[in-house]
């Protein structure tokens, strides 16, 4: 099934990046992709995305700051985003559900399957 | 004390003169003559002279002229007018002078020996009680030196030679004694070196034995009417009276003996000697001051050592923090000088250790709490940023005889390293989830993609298969360590709420549903229909029936049954699960939940366990106030059940 939709892919690791990238063009689904919060913050004023997937730890920038200074431009206040990490940082993960996020994915512990469903859904749902 | 009776009689008429001086000197009185007004003024500026009698009719000048003289001496003795001129002006002249009689020749002599008795009497009264008023005065300086300092070493010789000084005492001398009652030491200064070297005080056969034994003064106006007590040094040195004072503890006991030595032969008046008991008394209670001072000094001292050779850091506080004293391990950890801070508020002291005082206060804030609850100990950490230490305290109130509180004991202790390592293995197991789970990821969905593959040959597809599948015990290591590390130090966040257990155990079956076909076991779940609900975590107590579940399936060959049971007894709720395993041999049982244990007989089964489930399990239900057991027969399955308390009410 194809699904529209134009998705930023926010992930330092490249093996990751590439997986993500392949398993979600597969299903139709344009990706773009930065490597760090800087590029990533850059991406989401030029084209704004219908989601951006975004990783938590990263170097100079960390997605947590990627979030925050979306949530403080108005322009970029009520991009969708849904969050991939590895941490589950208790302190992090109620900052990040006060700034209002899609979802929070531990991707150690998810398969390219469900992540592929979990991002056709959230293209398919209209915007809030 | 001399007794100044010296009257001069000025009188130029010699015959006068001859038969009042022998007269008064057959009284006992000394008399001295002179002629002129000019003679009378040298002898009276000569001294000495206690009582005048003078003529107002005089050759070289007139009378009143030798009274005004007497006016302007030191110490005016008194004057009595003996003339024969009675005018009436001369009288009055002479009452306004200050003359204090006046008699006109002839003279009664029965009369003037009345009339000079009864001056020279006044006159040793009033000088008396000049010298008790002075005494008096001086008795209080004294006690105010004596009090204002404890070391009597060098405030009672000082004591000794003022009253000496005072009362005309040639050598004061304080003899203390020990609890035995021997004469210890001796404070203040005798008559001569001599006397000094001769004199030895004894513990019996002299007057001290007397004062000691009697509790009371003992005074003798002269040393020759007792040659059986007195010392012989005495008599070889001069002294002539003496008088001993007890000194007396507060219980009665005789602590030292004062005693006063004279040149001269003494009158002891009542009121002087109990005004010299009074000095003794004061000794006394400076004694007992500077014994208690002393006992206070060498508590202190211990006190001190003790606190000093403590490891912890020990800072005593008053009521309001303000610092009372701190021990040197605590002036380390709080990088400041023991004796310097003193008197200082405690929050003051902390200050220099933080960026700002904001900072120090938010910081110091748990302290301050319980600095100000003295209802309990409490106790709490806290960080000094620019010392780069950490430090753990405890603060015990202490409370005085009455009940109320008069203080705080804090005890400090260093944890930085304590806390250095918490923080490294925090960081671990960060760097672990995040390291290590990225590669993971990046395994697992690599090896996804491949197997997504159209056209793959199956050998390439199988060993695929095969790497996804240790690709995913990997992870399920990962996850369980960090699990079990977060739970071990108890950083887990626990949200405590209504659980179904019944509905938990449906979504935990469904999850394990392709295993469970895969192995052909047949599951069955009884109790569901009363819907126990317990209080505890959802997303921990799933976990405990995914591996509890996930064992009971494991460790089943293939075709076996899984009872799963549960159900309410008052407060509380239980839950088991029974399989028809291969149990659990009787040696294992009892380390079972332990970290890292696998029993003997799983690995034939199995070998992919970690040892870590059932630890997990029991960490989490120990978190939960909830118990878990186990009822197993090697060969013959195994019974695993929780008790947890209940929720209340149905779940919603």
């Amino acid at each position: 099934m194809s699904v529209p939709g134009r998705v930023l892919l926010v992930e330092d690791d490249r093996f990751l990046r590439r997986a993500c990238e392949v398993a979600l063009r597969q299903r139709g689904v344009t990706v773009v992709s930065a490597a760090d919060g800087e590029a990533a913050l850059a991406e989401v004023r030029a084209a704004r995305p219908d989601l951006v997937l975004l990783d938590l730890l990263m170097p100079r920038i960390s997605g947590l700051d990627v979030l925050r200074r979306l949530r403080a431009d108005p322009a970029t206040r009520d991009v969708r985003v849904l969050v991939l990490s590895n941490s589950s940082r208790e302190q992090d993960m109620q900052e990040i559900r006060a700034l209002g996020v899609e979802g929070y994915l531990v991707k150690a512990n998810l398969s390219l399957a469900e992540l592929v469903e979990r991002v056709g859904r959230l293209l398919e749902a209209p915007a809030r | 004390m001399q007794d100044e009776s010296l009257i001069l009689l000025v009188d130029d008429d010699p015959q006068f003169a001859a038969v009042i001086k022998e007269f008064l000197e057959g009284e006992g009185h000394a008399v001295a003559v002179a002629a002129t007004g000019g003679d009378g003024i040298a002898a009276l500026r000569a001294g000495g002279v206690a009582l005048l009698l003078l003529d107002l009719v005089l050759p070289d000048m007139a009378g009143v002229e030798v009274l005004r003289e007497t006016l302007a001496l030191p110490d005016p003795p008194e004057a009595i007018v003996v003339t024969a001129h009675g005018a009436l002006d001369s009288a009055v002249l002479a009452a306004e002078i200050g003359s204090a009689g006046y008699m006109l020749k002839p003279v009664d002599l029965l009369r003037l020996g009345a009339a000079v008795r009864r001056v020279l009497e006044r006159r040793r009264l009033l000088q008396h009680n000049a010298r008790l008023s002075a005494g008096l005065a001086l008795l209080h300086e004294v006690s105010r030196a004596l009090h204002a300092s404890l070391e009597l070493e060098r405030v009672v010789p000082r004591a000794l030679d003022e009253l000496g000084r005072a009362f005309g005492v040639d050598a004061a001398v304080v003899s203390v004694l020990d609890e035995q009652g021997a004469p210890a030491r001796t404070l203040g200064r005798l008559l001569s070196e001599g006397h000094a070297r001769d004199l030895r005080f004894r513990a019996t056969g002299g007057i001290g034995q007397i004062v000691r034994e009697s509790r009371a003064p003992v005074v003798l106006p002269d040393i020759a009417a007792r040659p059986d007590v007195v010392h012989p040094a005495h008599f070889a040195h001069g002294v002539r009276s003496l008088a001993a004072f007890p000194v007396r503890g507060r219980d009665g006991t005789v602590l030292a003996v004062l005693f006063l030595y004279y040149r001269a032969p003494q009158a002891f008046p009542p009121d002087l000697v109990r005004l010299l008991g009074a000095f003794a008394d004061q000794l006394a209670a400076a004694f007992e001051n500077a014994r208690l001072y002393e006992a206070a000094r060498t508590q202190e001292r211990r006190l001190e050592q003790i606190l000093d050779s403590t490891s912890d850091g020990v800072v005593v506080l008053g009521p309001g923090g303000r610092v009372i004293r701190v021990n040197r391990r605590a002036g380390e950890l709080l990088a400041l000088a023991p004796e310097r801070v003193v008197g200082a508020w405690l929050g003051d002291l902390l200050v220099p250790h933080f960026p700002d005082p904001a900072a120090c206060e938010g910081a110091a804030a748990p302290l301050g709490a319980a600095l100000d609850d003295p209802t309990r100990p409490t106790e709490g950490e806290l960080a000094l940023p620019l010392a780069g230490r950490v430090l753990h305290w405890t603060a015990q109130p202490t409370l005085d005889p009455g009940g109320r509180l008069a203080g705080f004991t804090l005890t400090l202790q260093d944890v930085t390293r304590e806390r250095e390592i918490s923080r490294m293995k925090s960081d671990f197991v960060s760097f672990v989830t995040h390291q290590l789970r990225t590669p993971l990821a990046g395994i697992r969905w690599m090896l996804e993609l491949a197997r997504g593959e159209p056209d793959l040959p199956p050998a390439a597809a199988s060993y695929l298969e095969d790497g996804a599948a240790s690709t995913e015990r990997l992870i399920g290591l990962v996850n369980d360590l960090l699990d079990v590390s977060r739970l071990e130090r108890d950083i887990v966040p626990v949200t405590l709420g209504p659980v179904d257990l019944a509905a938990l155990t449906r979504d935990v079956l469904a999850d394990l549903a392709p295993l469970v076909a895969e192995r052909g076991h047949r599951v069955t779940v009884a109790g569901a229909r009363a819907r126990p609900v317990a209080r505890g975590d959802a997303q921990l107590l799933r976990q405990v029936l995914l591996n509890l579940l996930g064992n009971a399936v494991k460790y089943t060959p293939s075709g076996g049954r899984i009872r799963v049971g549960m159900g309410r007894d008052g407060g509380r709720v239980r839950w088991q699960v029974q399989d028809s395993g291969i149990g659990i041999p009787a040696a294992a049982q009892s380390r079972l939940f332990e970290k890292f244990f696998r029993a003997d007989n799983v690995a034939a089964l199995e070998t992919e366990g970690t040892g870590l489930g059932l630890y997990l399990v029991r960490l989490i239900m120990d978190r939960l106030d909830g118990q878990v057991w186990c009822r197993s027969r090697e060969g013959r399955g195994a019974t695993f059940g929780l008790t947890l308390p209940a929720g209340g009410g149905a779940a919603p």
